[in-house]
């Protein structure tokens, strides 16, 4: 195959204030390939699709040439002219699906939208009918057209956001980190789609990614950005295998870190679990009474000094609840939660609160934007009786346990990068030198290289101050090497638990089957696909 | 960090009349309370730089003292609704989604429901005429209107991670509610504040201009409004130089709030990485 690529940028540079955010970029995109962008965050790949186009952030300006279709120059077009080039010849995916959809418009009329627009169909009952047959190639041939977005799942959402996008069969699709909001199920089935898409439709598929898995599992060519230029690029097959450039091999073994070898945890037996369920009382609905929701049914877990406990499940399957309930926050319906020979709930004393503390996934949310983050840190200890210097002082400990410094207590948290705010997450839950940390999702949002050092940090810090981990994420790699014993969730029920090693290797259970199967792994060499 | 036009301007407006009913507390040209007739009436001089009404008292002065009148009421109103309503928003928020939580925004609805004005005009129509009841009266609407806003910019940051990091440090709703929520929604009050001002201003001058404010001798912008009304065809600067006055101050406090929206809205803060 050696037609003219499809999209083609030549010595991209995109400025901003005098400094370059893309320097020199060069890249084809040819019909029927799948191209991956692959980067950590702020390495320029967005700013790279934005400027294709043409929606630059106002003070940012692109130098270079992107050609489409090997003569028409998309650089320094007017608006007018690009609105019909977008939609039209090119296509967008975000990563959001419901912010990306029209909250208040029906399904159907926003597929029948773009057709419209691009006076594809002018009739609005042709356009109606078209727009049914785009959502079934999508795979929602059950879902009616007058249906909202918010009555559909994150994936069906994304569904109808790819079917917007490819109405007017456009040349080139755009991705934008389009499965990184999903559960591993669901963004199997959305990259199958993208691919029977791509080869059907013969379109060139741009993936923006930070995730080297889900470029294992598609791509054809790879471009590794870093700061703003391509580091590397070539077949995906070749690069992902033998990777030249240093820091494709770092991100790659950064993205794969290695299975814990099996260990016996030695420790007495320091929380358990017992039957516990989590109901949320019925809501009234006008005259009517919805039914209870039981978000944890009949939960048994046990932890022992130093063990870290996996809990993997998709999203809405209780894990989060679970946590809350055992953190004291909220009481269970059913069951008891005993921590070191004293019942966890509520109204505990505040002495017991002491022992258990968490860390949350958002970098940005986790705190007060007002507060100095020594401050930040030394929060716990608030309502303990610790007097003010001792508060400076382990304040200054619990910096340098996580691998700051103490000055930074007299700083804010926005002067901090993503990996630091998670790192001060991690001291402001060891200031009341806790026995058990619940990490949720604590490194879900974080870069593979920085992950990798935050997973070192949380393991020293392990064996240093023989912490228990509880650690909830849906992230099969990372539980693998953290994980001594993991339990699966679904539905708000624990379906499977045992040791890390045995439920990876031989799980009993269908869903747990599920999970491991279809995520996707960096491991398994790209499959090859047929081009016709 | 640069600092907002809208803000630059409509600070500078309300800062003069600040100044001017401070300076008034002071000094004013001439005594508001002595009547010249026979100074009555007059255009602009070196002596009466803005002329005398119809009782021969100095305009420049009646303007001085009632702007201190009007930012009087209009800021004693804001502190009751505030000194309230805050504190009914937070309590609100904490509540969410049950009982109290209700009974206080149906509350606020209730009151809510009746137009302001008429309430006022009831208000000062049972227990007298007077600034005293004038203020209770604007105040009283200012209460759900802070109510309102405050719990609306709670309960968003209820549902983020650092109250979860407080409340498993152990803390109680209360003084999460002082320590986390209160400083981050302050920006959103004080917005609201200056937007309550300038509608205190101009209920302010309702009710005086309807003999219900502030009664004589105490100069009031809205009663000279009303004083030279039937003079209006004869000396048309009687009724133009108080409404100028109620306009501009206005205007001034509404782009002061505008600005200063923009100017505390953290998101302007952060920078296009």
């Amino acid at each position: 195959m050696t037609a003219s690529p499809r999209l083609e940028l030549e010595n991209l540079t995109i400025t901003h204030e005098g400094g370059a955010l893309v320097s020199d970029l060069s890249l084809k995109l040819a019909a029927h390939r799948i191209t991956a962008l692959v980067g950590e965050s702020g390495s320029g790949k967005s700013m790279t699709a934005l400027a294709i186009m043409g929606l630059l952030p106002p003070g940012c300006s692109a130098h270079g040439s992107v050609l489409l279709n090997g003569t028409d120059s998309l650089l320094g077009l007017s608006d007018r002219k690009m609105c019909q080039l977008r939609g039209r010849k090119i296509g967008m995916i975000f990563q959001e699906p419901m912010t990306a959809l029209n909250p208040v418009m029906q399904i159907g009329a926003q597929v029948a939208e773009t057709l419209m627009v691009h006076r594809i169909t002018l009739n609005r009952r042709a356009a109606m009918a078209q727009a049914r047959a785009i959502l079934d190639r999508v795979g929602l041939a059950q879902i009616a057209l007058d249906r909202y977005p918010h009555e559909l799942s994150g994936g069906q959402r994304q569904r109808v956001a790819i079917a917007t996008a490819i109405a007017a069969a456009p040349d080139i699709l755009i991705a934008d980190e389009a499965t990184t909001a999903l559960d591993v199920t669901t963004q199997q089935g959305i990259l199958a789609l993208l691919k029977t898409l791509v080869a059907a439709d013969g379109m060139a598929l741009l993936l923006i990614t930070h995730d080297l898995a889900v470029v294992a599992s598609m791509a054809d060519e790879v471009a590794v950005m870093n700061q703003g230029r391509i580091i590397e690029k070539g077949d995906a097959k070749r690069l992902l295998s033998n990777p030249r450039d240093p820091y494709t091999k770092a991100l790659l073994s950064a993205a794969r870190p290695a299975p814990k070898e099996p260990q016996p945890v030695s420790g007495e037996t320091l929380l358990s679990v017992e039957g516990v369920s989590r109901i949320y009382p019925p809501k009234r609905l006008g005259l009517r009474k919805s039914e209870p929701f039981v978000a944890v049914r009949d939960a048994n877990l046990t932890l022992k000094r130093g063990e870290c406990l996996g809990i993997v499940g998709g999203s809405g399957c209780g894990k989060s609840t679970l946590a809350r309930a055992i953190l004291g926050l909220e009481a269970a319906q059913a069951g008891k939660i005993v921590l070191d020979g004293t019942q966890v709930h509520p109204k505990m004393p505040l002495e017991n609160r002491r022992h258990l503390s968490i860390v949350f996934q958002d970098p940005y949310g986790s705190f007060n934007p007002r507060w100095w983050v020594g401050r930040v840190i030394a929060e716990p200890l608030d309502l303990q009786n610790v007097t003010s210097d001792e508060v400076t002082s382990r304040v200054a400990t619990a910096l340098e346990q996580v691998g700051l410094s103490p000055q930074d207590a007299q700083k804010y948290p926005h002067q901090f990068s993503g990996g630091q705010r998670q790192r001060i997450a991690i001291a402001r839950a060891l200031i009341t030198r806790p026995d058990i940390v619940v990490l949720d999702e604590a490194v879900s949002a974080l870069d593979v290289s920085v992950r990798a050092r935050v997973l070192d940090l949380l393991k020293s810090l392990q064996k240093e101050l023989q912490l228990s981990y509880i650690f909830i994420t849906h992230d099969l790699t990372v539980v693998a090497h953290m994980a001594d014993h993991i339990a699966v969730m679904e539905h708000g029920v624990i379906v499977e638990q045992g040791p890390a090693h045995q439920i990876l290797s031989a799980p009993k259970h269908p869903y747990t089957e599920n999970l491991l199967n279809t995520a996707p792994r960096l491991a398994a060499a790209p499959q090859k696909r047929t081009v016709s | 960090m640069t600092v907002q036009r809208s803000l630059i301007i409509g600070g500078a407006i309300s800062l003069f009349f600040l100044a001017l009913a401070t300076l008034s507390l002071l000094w004013v040209p001439h005594e508001v309370t002595s009547l010249a007739i026979a100074n009555r009436l007059q255009g602009p001089s070196a002596t009466y730089l803005l002329g005398t009404d119809q009782f021969g008292r100095d305009i420049l002065s009646l303007l001085m003292v009632g702007a201190q009148t009007s930012i009087a009421v209009a800021v004693a109103a804001i502190g009751i609704g505030a000194g309230v309503g805050v504190p009914l928003g937070l309590l609100a928020a904490t509540q969410h989604g049950r009982f109290g939580d209700e009974l206080i925004m149906r509350g606020n609805d209730l009151i809510f429901a009746f137009p302001a004005l008429v309430i006022a005009i009831l208000i000062t129509a049972t227990y007298g005429p007077s600034a005293f009841n004038a203020i209770l009266a604007i105040g009283i609407f200012n209460i759900p209107v802070f109510a309102r806003v405050t719990r609306a910019g709670a309960l968003p940051i209820w549902t983020l991670d650092y109250i979860l990091a407080a409340r498993v440090a152990g803390k109680s709703k209360l003084r999460i509610s002082l320590e986390h929520i209160l400083p981050n929604i302050l920006n959103l009050i004080i917005v609201q504040a200056t937007i309550q001002f300038s509608l205190g201003i101009l209920a302010e001058a309702a009710l005086s201009y309807v003999g219900l404010g502030a009664q004589p001798p105490t100069p009031s912008w809205g009663r000279m409004l009303a004083e030279a009304q039937t003079m209006i065809y004869t000396h048309p600067m009687l009724a133009i130089l108080p409404g100028a006055c109620i306009m501009a101050l206005v205007l001034g406090l509404n782009l002061a709030g505008d600005g200063l929206r923009d100017q505390l809205d953290p998101r302007l803060e952060r920078t296009l990485k």
